[in-house]
């Protein structure tokens, strides 16, 4: 590969793998999300850096093709982060579901409250307008 | 054990999605057939004023702030009846399409013993001028024939939204999570088995929609038996626990 292209792919992986770390350390990504992350990004500044890695352990399983053998492995692993996603979905909808429905309940019961005192409030109040012409 | 008739409480839960055409008329008719029963309108997020007219025909309202769908909605009055103790459930749609005449033979049918009551429109011949789409008629068959298949009970209308259930049952769906949140089909009913309940159906008179809409509209028939025989797999092979729920007191 040519030196000018390692080093701009080598600084992308760098980048990539920083920018993991720094979501994790301003708490945007939620830790048992960034597992996968970090693995990810650190597979491929590993790989970018040390290309004869790649080539060797497609060597050792027989593929005759290198990069084909990487492409199968980023696709695994971005089908395994859309899968996360699609359990963690599942998760929050439900999750969603039952806040509204209790939401909804609980509003009910708030509208009844206030007019239970709304009615004792004008129940009081004309009481003591009964009261005010003896005084 | 039975109750003594009048300390039997009653509610009616009536899912609506922008129904102001019809909802006034539907809990009217509901409370002057059915003058002992409490009307709970599941306002499902409408952009209508369905909730409004709701009110004002006298129902209990209970707006959910985002749509849900049809079987979240449902839930909702699951976990209110339950919530206020509440002996039976009946459901009825929205739109105007069940006849509330038919409450009281429901009722009879959780009286002696049965768990669940179905209305429904094909039992005694074909009543009512409930006039039914081919491809609908084609799906009814496939999954009347997949429920007898796994229940041994022939169910002829298991896409019929007009139901009663006693406590146990709407005890156990308010706290489940295998409840669809879209529409409770043929996989509720193959649940219901499962779970040791017992189900039987009623002869309803049903129309059309009276707001021209019908609660399958817009579906793509093919997702939909693809989507209910997922379901049907998650009932029957899911990690839930199928025991019938105590009979609360």
């Amino acid at each position: 590969m040519p030196p000018k292209a390692k080093i701009i792919i080598v600084l992308l992986s760098f980048s990539l793998f920083m920018f993991v770390l720094n979501l994790i350390r301003k708490r945007q990504l939620k830790i048992e999300h960034s597992v996968l992350w970090l693995v990810v990004s650190a597979t491929i500044l590993v790989a970018s850096i040390w290309h004869d890695l790649a080539d060797g352990v497609a060597h050792f399983l027989g593929v005759e093709y290198p990069p084909a053998l990487f492409l199968s492995i980023a696709i695994f692993f971005s089908l395994a982060i859309l899968m996360h996603f699609s359990i963690e979905l599942s998760k929050l909808k439900d999750q969603n579901k039952n806040l509204t429905q209790e939401l909804a309940i609980y509003k009910n019961i708030i509208e009844k409250i206030e007019r239970k005192t709304r009615n004792l409030d004008e129940h009081n109040s004309a009481h003591e307008r009964e009261r005010a012409p003896l005084e | 054990m039975h109750k003594p008739e009048d300390s039997v409480r009653t509610v009616v839960l009536v899912p609506a999605f922008n129904e102001a055409g019809s909802i006034k008329r539907v809990v009217t008719n509901i409370t002057r057939t059915n003058p002992d029963v409490d009307v709970v309108v599941i306002n499902d997020g409408s952009s209508d004023d369905t909730a409004q007219l709701a009110k004002e025909a006298g129902a209990t309202v209970l707006s959910l702030p985002v749509n849900l769908g049809y079987g979240a909605a449902l839930q909702t009055g699951y976990k209110y009846a339950l919530m206020n103790d509440y002996d039976y459930t009946v459901q009825i749609d929205g739109d105007g399409q069940h006849d509330p005449r038919f409450i009281g033979q429901l009722i009879t049918t959780l009286q002696d013993g049965m768990d669940v009551a179905i209305g429904s429109r094909f039992l005694d011949g074909n009543l009512g001028n409930y006039d039914n789409p081919t491809f609908r008629k084609l799906g009814m068959l496939f999954f009347r024939s997949l429920i007898y298949l796994f229940i041994k009970q022939k169910i002829t209308d298991p896409t019929s939204g007009f139901q009663a259930m006693s406590r146990p049952v709407f005890g156990f769906f308010a706290k489940s999570n295998q409840y669809p949140s879209d529409f409770p089909d043929a996989d509720i009913i193959i649940l219901l088995h499962y779970a040791g309940f017992q189900v039987q159906e009623v002869p309803v008179v049903m129309y059309n929609s009276e707001t021209g809409k019908s609660m399958h509209s817009g579906f793509k028939p093919l997702y939909y038996i693809v989507k209910m025989l997922l379901s049907i797999y998650a009932v029957m092979f899911g990690n839930e626990k199928l025991t019938k729920v105590g009979n609360a007191s």
